[in-house]
């Protein structure tokens, strides 16, 4: 008897959680929330970074760890943000905001603060909208990518970032 | 068959069926040579070689033949990185400043297992070599769960750029929705109805979050055979391009041998020139305020003028490289903009463009936009790609996203709407010498329409999870296409039904479109895969 009680409260419990989260996840946030956010989480979840790869050479190994353009920093960066970033936050789409100039904001739209901290905080656990990257992005990911919003952003079409590799001088 | 015809007959026919599996003495080789083999000593068959010029860049690969021994072509004397490509199942092999200067031998390579087993560890390394269909072949989940995915996901870029993420459910709702919904590869504009239906959406997204969701480790992979025989006949030379990101779509040669390239989402095209690895960049003039720049469809005329599609600012280009002049005219769609408006067009020998749209088999003059001729259409309101026959007389066009072609008699008016089987999805490809058209379908088949029978005739691709985009028969009516997904480029010959299957340095294979040189012997075949370079396929049979 005891044993089925205990099971009714934990299963109370769990659908009192789901409803909970549910009713907070399906809020859209206002522009400019009225509540303090969340404790920044300071680890992301992603793999550590890995030491370099034995043949530098192969492509897919580049593309597959954001190193196309360079190891680390703001090209880096830039990369990161084309493939995560840029296909929601554009200067076209409707919906996910610009992300230029974000630093000189207020806040964020979420009301997490327009800092390093606080823009890791809303790529690592996303919200309405928007994908959690802890699970993708690792800390030296997040440091490339936030340090190229903040000093190189953001995407131009008319001008893709020079391919390393090529070797030639391309003329126009 | 008496004694005598035996004793001499059998020892002929396998001479032959000898001479041709071994590799052809070719006059495209006479480079540097050598042999691959295991620790043992033991030969190994279908590994990739290849050399990287310190001064250009330029990859060119050939394989080890089924006694490991593999020969270059004669490259520029200098300095060469030398490597194999897609390890894979063996430790990487880089040997650094190898100076070529004649046709030496080079040191036998040997190659390591990374391991004894038969399924490899999943290190970043090792996934990030694995083509798609590897991925799928590696991860747990129904036929169905993988059915929806490849059915609609397999379009813009390498399952590899989904399958290197962890999300949890959430997440994945959010990607997938955005992906599904958005129209073109530029997910600009979000249409309320997505590709599939919310049940198929939310299944779709229950499997990626349980074999890529925070929790699911990663796969011990599975691998793909290597190539054998007559899959090792071939030399792939690798260009590099000046830029990244550029989402290269479309290749058309020139008459002076040159590869122009248009890119999906950025207002560059540019010219090759194969000789030095240069490349010419073009910049297309400026598009209207909140139009995403980008070339779709890419093509040069007898004349030698550059045409360009821009999908998402719906204009058709035209360039005089002569003058390097761009002139333009604005293309009258119903679409909104940054939402595709066709992308591919054919140009007859009038230099009329044709394509379907709206019910119609439609011919337009390329100066002006103004429509000259429709044809009606019963079953296909559009075609996805467009072709011309060399004597203008059929056009063809693949109908996805639904299955099945059309084909229409220019000169009788007669209108042919061909089915296919269920996610056949033939999309672009080019009439063969006989006038029959083929198509690449995105479900892993070539579709061929019979112009003598009128009807379709399906070609599975031999490797599974494939998806193919476009198809080029070529000058003796072999007929050439990227195999999205599985890091090959399959050669088919219709007369005999042989497959061969080219394996890539990259697991890709993300062709967009191909060109075949009709003017070499054996054709040689170009293709830009969609992650930013331009392969030479040469096969030397």
């Amino acid at each position: 008897m005891g044993s089925r009680l205990a099971k009714l409260v934990l299963a109370g419990t769990a659908v009192a959680v789901v409803v909970v989260l549910g009713l907070f996840i399906g809020r859209r946030p206002p522009d400019v929330a009225a509540n303090a956010p969340a404790a920044p989480v300071k680890q992301a979840l992603a793999p550590a970074p890995q030491p370099p790869f034995a043949d530098p050479y192969q492509r897919s190994i580049s593309i597959y760890n954001f190193r196309k353009a360079a190891m680390s920093g703001d090209d880096r960066g830039r990369e990161i943000f084309y493939y995560k970033c840029w296909f929601c936050h554009n200067e076209f789409a409707k919906g996910a905001p610009p992300l230029k100039g974000v630093f000189q904001r207020q806040q964020l739209s979420s009301g997490r603060a327009a800092t390093v901290d606080g823009i890791k905080d809303e790529i690592r656990n996303g919200g309405p909208g928007m994908a959690a990257y802890k699970y993708v992005l690792n800390e030296a990911d997040l440091n490339d990518l936030v340090g190229y919003i903040r000093d190189g952003c953001c995407w131009d079409s008319n001008s893709p970032p020079p391919n390393p590799r090529y070797r030639g001088n391309a003329t126009d | 068959m008496n004694r005598f015809t035996a004793a001499v007959a059998i020892p002929v026919f396998l001479a032959c069926a000898a001479a041709a599996n071994a590799a052809p003495a070719s006059t495209m080789l006479g480079g540097v040579k050598g042999a691959v083999k295991a620790p043992t000593g033991e030969p190994l068959e279908g590994i990739m070689v290849q050399l990287i010029s310190k001064e250009t860049n330029i990859r060119t690969t050939v394989y080890s033949d089924r006694d490991g021994h593999y020969e270059f072509p004669k490259l520029n004397p200098g300095q060469y990185t030398l490597r194999i490509a897609r390890p894979r199942e063996f430790q990487p092999f880089v040997k650094e400043n190898v100076t070529i200067n004649g046709s030496p031998s080079l040191d036998d390579i040997t190659l390591t297992r990374v391991t004894k087993l038969e399924l490899l560890p999943p290190t970043r390394d090792i996934a990030a070599q694995m083509t798609g269909t590897e991925w799928l072949q590696s991860l747990s989940g129904t036929g169905e769960d993988k059915r929806l995915l490849t059915i609609n996901c397999n379009f813009c870029h390498s399952y590899q750029q989904i399958f290197r993420n962890h999300y949890d459910e959430h997440g994945w709702t959010e990607i997938v929705h955005r992906m599904t919904h958005g129209a073109g590869s530029p997910l600009i504009l979000q249409r309320p109805a997505g590709r599939f239906n919310d049940t198929l959406e939310a299944q779709l997204v229950k499997w990626l979050a349980t074999v890529r969701g925070p929790d699911s480790g990663e796969p011990q992979f599975v691998t793909l055979p290597r190539p054998m025989g007559r899959a090792t006949h071939a030399i792939i030379t690798e260009y590099e391009l000046p830029r990244l990101e550029l989402a290269t779509h479309d290749v058309s040669g020139d008459a002076q041998g040159h590869i122009w390239y248009s890119t999906h989402r950025s207002s560059y095209v540019g010219r090759l020139d194969p000789k030095t690895g240069k490349v010419t960049e073009f910049h297309v003039p400026g598009v209207a305020e909140g139009s995403l720049p980008g070339t779709h469809w890419i093509h040069v005329d007898p004349r030698g003028i550059v045409w360009g599609s821009e999908n998402w600012a719906h204009n058709i280009w035209r360039l005089d490289p002569k003058t390097n002049q761009f002139s333009r005219v604005h293309w009258n769609v119903p679409e909104p903009i940054n939402a595709p408006m066709g992308g591919n067009y054919a140009l007859d020998p009038d230099g009329h463009i044709w394509d379907v749209r709206r019910n119609a088999v439609t011919s337009t003059d390329a100066l002006t936009g103004e429509i000259l001729r429709k044809i009606p259409t019963k079953k296909f309101a559009a075609t996805y790609g467009s072709a011309v026959s060399a004597d203008g007389r059929y056009f063809g066009g693949g109908a996805w996203p639904r299955d099945g072609v059309v084909v229409a008699d220019v000169k009788t008016g007669e209108v042919f709407e061909g089915a296919c089987s269920p996610n056949c999805g033939p999309a672009r490809g080019e009439f063969d010498p006989d006038d029959n058209y083929w198509a690449g379908g995105r479900g892993g088949e070539l579709v061929e329409f019979d112009i003598k029978k009128k009807q379709v005739v399906e070609y599975r691709v031999p490797t599974p999870y494939t998806a193919l985009y476009t198809a080029h028969p070529d000058k003796n009516g072999e007929v050439w296409a990227g195999e999205s997904h599985s890091g090959r480029y399959a050669r088919f010959n219709p007369k005999t039904g042989e497959w061969v299957e080219y394996v890539l340095p990259e697991p890709y294979g993300f062709d967009r479109e191909s060109w075949i040189d009709n003017s070499t012997t054996p054709v040689t075949v170009w293709y830009t895969d969609h992650d930013g370079w331009i392969t030479r396929i040469q096969p030397l049979d």
